[in-house]
């Protein structure tokens, strides 16, 4: 039976990745207004290019430089695709009413979707992601961690913690919260809004793409339509953090990994409802609270 | 179809001119009904792909052709505004005679009738997003509770079909206001999702809830409908023609197409269509002008998931088998965009979108496996180039800029004129 | 008092939009409100329209009068205020006749069920209404009566700030805020607003009228009242209010008396927003 040390490590790994996921969303929420719902096919790509990466190389170098090769290989690939993505398809759309963007999004998902189910190699079928670390796991105690779990949560950590940095240290992370904050008011402060754009996009995606290798470390397979969930996880955890609120979303996604791990442990058949608990926090989140835990509840009635 | 109910509005004095302009009005009208059914079944005919390919392309050319040449589209809409009455009593002999005319294709006949359960849908998302400009990504939810309503009802308790299906209305409608209620507070963007999220709860649940729903296995042998003696299952006789089973499906459907467009076209013309417009145009004004815009928006969601509900409860008995993956996700996709690709508020356009939207993948049966990554690049370009739609309201194609194919559409905003205050009054026309 | 308001407040975040503002309008009253840009004047007819909740103060309205708090912003409409929006607030799709007639909105009965059923009583209300609403657009003379049909997009730009006014006409509101109703006219068309709207005043409404334009001030109101940072600070007669040094040196910036002459010049150009280098840029 589970310990709930062994539940909170459980819940700190999936945690990483929801809230790896979820720093995307809020991104492009805060820079463009925008629920990309083509990011969690951008983590799913992230995942297979990983697993491209491990193929061409795995065989022939050291584990530990695969793994990093995975990772940074899968993040630039994947952060230069989410650039090229909102060059083709947002840009356009700057000034287009709400719908035609969602559209938008969801098109380019189902697109990104379908084009690597046809033409990857077998590509509606599961594949398997082997990890360099075969089966061995280390234990501390009652609680089992595997080397991948390690890894994810050391990783996530440091990503999270040079984000913090950025954003709040560097011009760049100026330049984005005053984007996300009023538009106009960072340009005519001579923030490059375009370029702050694109750096929001490249950087999203290249910590959606770092989330796919992970998840495809831990559970040791990946699927065409790996995305989906993630998508919904994601967002969910940028609701919980606040739409727009980038501290806040690194925060979103371990609340919704908690949430999950010991729901799913103290409600019978939990596990088959998971999901559904989900939406349902998601729900409750837009409805109530859509400024998220860190933002102010909203004041006003209309317009 | 637009400019028809549009101009119409304008005709002040119906058949002007003698009893010959109008025979002659009527004539062409006939005529060019019947071609554009002639090519139609054409089309339909067309088995390989590669036919089907290339007479898209050059119905595609025409049409953009004929878009090009303002002088048809004006003498078209003028032509259709005068004979309107004429011109909708030929649809809809077509429509009609459509099984009649494909009896020998039982097939075609049955994917007639699932583009009508789209449209059917497509009808009532209209009043929800077209009219009311809400938001609503999980309108599959519906679908599915109208289905598993009408199908529990009939496989459990062996109520008749004619019970079964406007209680499935009923029961949609109520997953409807229940859908809506904490939705009413929720701003446009955040509208999106929520609703996204109980159209997956719906799904998931209905995947789960193995004793009620039968979980994966779905729910089998749904009784057809049957009237009097007569089952859905037996050919149609109609006089000396006989048609294959499907045509009663196909005609059901119509008929309740055809309720919807009437409940559409009547609710659009009176106070509750004008105060849904109202909210879609801008919601803060509306409310200004003593529109409750709770109950306004709770009427405009249950309204549009009464009709899935109605799609549902026909799909179920005519396929006899619903299963969870009937009610997922791209459903709710796929009508939202027959709605936006059709044009907000446009009923005669949404329904076309359905057609469209279930004939052209039959169509190329080939590329059934790339179906879903054509639908995805059709839909970003259609985004992309014409977000007003294939078939826009005339009203909103300006709203969105000017629309590049189209060029100078003749009709233009009135300049200011600054200076003078003697305004004289016709614009360009 | 056919309408007042007491001790209204309203903050967003740190900033007091309204600061404990009283005014008032006596029943047929024409009542200007003047102020630079951020003052609160906008934001004074949000909270009264309801938009916006009060953080504190009150709202009464009627005859006899009664306490709007807490009312939403269709029970508002139904009492009996209707207003123009500074940035227009049309139904850009719907036709003109259609915008005048969702104005018609509180007066209908007909609901979705008589609707459905067409029923005779449904369709002898949408004959009166649609005759009225053409009268209402009459207001305008034929500018408006001749786009009736055509979609409220197509309007130019100092038709569509009419149409609003039709909008607000069409609801017989007994009392009318126009917010900025001259902005972006040239002064042609200006003065025909001002007597558009002493029409308008003399079929008993009670108007209270944000303007920067002067003249349309001057030429129109009864009385003003001027707003400086969300707080009243002067009232009286347009010229009492014009050479208030508060008021000047609200619209000129701190320690710079002007002359008279100065600021009656801010009138003639309609685009103008006097705005003093003191001022942040709040609206």
């Amino acid at each position: 039976m589970d310990t709930v040390a062994q539940q909170i490590v459980n819940a700190l790994t999936i945690g990483s990745m929801y809230t790896l996921v979820g720093i995307g969303f809020t991104l492009f929420f805060g820079v463009m207004g925008l629920i990309n719902f083509a990011h969690g096919e951008v983590y799913m790509l992230g995942a297979f290019t990983g697993l491209v990466i491990f193929w061409a190389t795995g065989p022939s170098l050291p584990t530990a430089a695969v793994v990093v090769l995975m990772f940074v290989g899968a993040m630039a690939v994947c952060g230069g695709l989410g650039v090229a993505i909102e060059r083709v398809a947002f840009r356009p759309l700057r000034r287009m009413p709400v719908l035609i963007v969602l559209i938008t999004s969801l098109a380019v998902s189902i697109i990104v979707r379908e084009g690597l189910k046809e033409f990857f190699p077998n590509g509606s079928n599961p594949q398997r992601y082997l990890s360099p670390f075969g089966l061995s796991v280390l234990r501390i105690g009652p609680v089992i961690v595997t080397y991948e779990a390690l890894i994810l949560m050391g990783l996530t950590a440091g990503l999270i913690v040079t984000l913090y940095l950025l954003v709040s240290r560097t011009w760049f992370g100026r330049s984005m919260r005053a984007t996300a904050e009023d538009r106009e008011a960072a340009m005519m402060m001579g923030v490059d809004v375009d370029r702050t754009v694109r750096q929001a996009f490249f950087v999203g995606s290249a910590l959606g793409a770092c989330a796919g290798v992970m998840n495809g470390l831990n559970y040791g397979s990946v699927k065409f339509d790996m995305g989906w969930t993630a998508s919904i996880k994601g967002f969910t955890s940028a609701v919980i953090g606040g739409l727009g609120n980038i501290y806040g979303a690194m925060v979103g996604g371990f609340v919704l990994g908690f949430l999950e791990v010991f729901v799913v442990d103290l409600v019978p058949k939990g596990g088959q409802y998971k999901d559904v608990i989900t939406f349902v926090v998601l729900i409750l989140a837009l409805v109530f609270r859509p400024s998220g835990l860190l933002g102010p509840a909203a004041g006003r009635r209309a317009g | 179809m637009a400019e028809v109910d549009y101009a119409a509005k304008q005709a002040t004095v119906p058949g002007r001119g003698s009893a010959g302009r109008v025979t002659a009005a009527r004539a062409v009208i006939l005529i060019g009904t019947a071609m554009l059914y002639g090519l139609v079944l054409f089309g339909l005919s067309l088995d390989q792909t590669l036919h089907f390919v290339l007479f898209a392309c050059v119905m595609g050319a025409g049409v953009y052709g004929w878009t090009r040449v303002p002088v048809l589209r004006t003498r078209a809409a003028a032509l259709l505004a005068q004979e309107a009455g004429f011109a909708r009593l030929c649809v809809i002999v077509a429509i009609l005679a459509y099984p009649i005319v494909l009896r020998g294709n039982p097939y075609l006949i049955h994917v007639a009738f699932l583009a009508g359960v789209f449209a059917l849908m497509a009808v009532g998302l209209n009043f929800t997003l077209g009219f009311a400009g809400l938001l609503d990504l999980g309108y599959a939810a519906y679908f599915a509770a109208g289905a598993y309503t009408s199908a529990l009802l009939s496989t459990v308790w062996g109520l008749s079909f004619w019970l079964t299906l406007p209680l499935a209305g009923l029961v949609a409608a109520g997953f409807g206001f229940v859908v809506a209620w904490p939705c009413l507070r929720v701003h446009d963007r955040y509208l999106a999702l929520v609703t996204l999220g109980f159209g997956a709860i719906v799904e998931l649940l209905a995947r789960n809830l193995r004793p009620i729903t039968g979980g994966t296995d779905g729910i089998l042998n749904i009784p057809p409908p049957s009237l009097g003696g007569f089952s859905f299952l037996d050919p149609l006789r109609l006089g000396p023609v006989t048609l294959p089973f499907q045509a009663n499906f196909y005609y059901l459907t119509v008929a309740l197409v055809g309720l919807g467009v009437v409940a559409t076209l009547r609710l659009k013309n009176s106070r509750v269509g004008r105060s849904w417009e109202a909210i879609r145009e801008d919601e803060t004004a509306a409310a200004c002008f003593g529109i409750d815009l709770i109950r306004h928006k709770l009427k405009a969601f249950t309204t549009g998931s009464f009709f899935a509900g109605l799609a549902g409860a026909v799909f179920a008995h005519a396929i006899s088998f619903i299963h969870p993956d009937n009610f997922n996700f791209p459903v709710s996709m796929g009508v939202l965009c027959m709605v936006v690709a059709g044009g907000m508020g446009n009923v005669g356009g949404v329904i076309t979108g359905a057609v469209f939207y279930v004939f052209v993948p039959e169509r190329l049966r080939e590329f059934e496996k790339l179906r879903l990554l054509l639908f995805g690049v059709s839909l970003l370009l259609l985004m992309r180039f014409r977000p007003s739609g294939i078939f826009p309201s005339v009203r909103r194609r300006l709203e969105l800029g000017r629309d590049p194919a189209t060029g100078a559409t003749g009709r233009q905003p009135e300049a200011d004129r600054p200076g003078l205050a003697a305004a004289r009054s016709d614009p360009s026309g | 008092m056919f309408f007042e308001t007491v001790g209204l407040t309203k903050r967003f975040g740190g900033v007091e939009a309204l600061s404990s503002v009283d005014l008032a309008a006596d029943r047929g009253e024409i009542v200007g409100i003047i102020g630079p840009n951020g003052s609160g004047k906008t934001t004074l007819f949000n909270v009264v329209t309801s938009l916006y909740s009060p953080d504190s103060g009150d709202v009464r309205f009627g005859d006899p009068p009664r306490s709007l708090r807490g009312l939403a912003p269709h029970e508002i409409a139904a009492e009996g205020i209707a207003r123009t929006f500074q940035t227009l607030r049309l139904f850009l799709n719907l036709t003109v006749l259609e915008n005048v007639l969702v104005g018609m909105n509180r007066r209908l009965q007909s609901g979705y069920w008589k609707a459905l059923g067409r029923t005779r009583r449904f369709r002898e209300e949408e004959r009166r209404a649609e005759s009225e609403a053409l009268e209402t657009l009459s207001f305008f003379g034929h500018r408006l009566l001749s786009m009736c049909n055509e979609p409220a997009f197509m309007l130019s730009y100092a038709n569509r700030r009419r149409l609003e006014i039709a909008r607000v006409l069409a609801s017989r509101a007994e009392m009318i805020l126009l917010d900025e109703p001259a902005a972006g006219m040239n002064p042609s068309e200006t003065a025909e607003l001002m007597h558009d709207i002493k029409r308008i005043h003399q079929m008993g409404r009670t108007i209270l009228v944000i303007e920067h334009d002067m003249t349309l001030i001057q030429g129109v109101t009864q009385r003003v009242v001027a707003f400086d940072h969300g707080a009243k600070i002067a009232e009286g007669t347009f010229v009492e209010v014009r050479d208030n040094p508060l008021v000047i040196e609200a619209y000129l910036g701190h320690g710079r008396t002007v002359g008279h002459q100065e600021l009656a010049a801010t009138g003639s150009d309609a685009q103008s927003h006097a705005e003093s280098p003191g001022d942040g840029a709040r609206s």
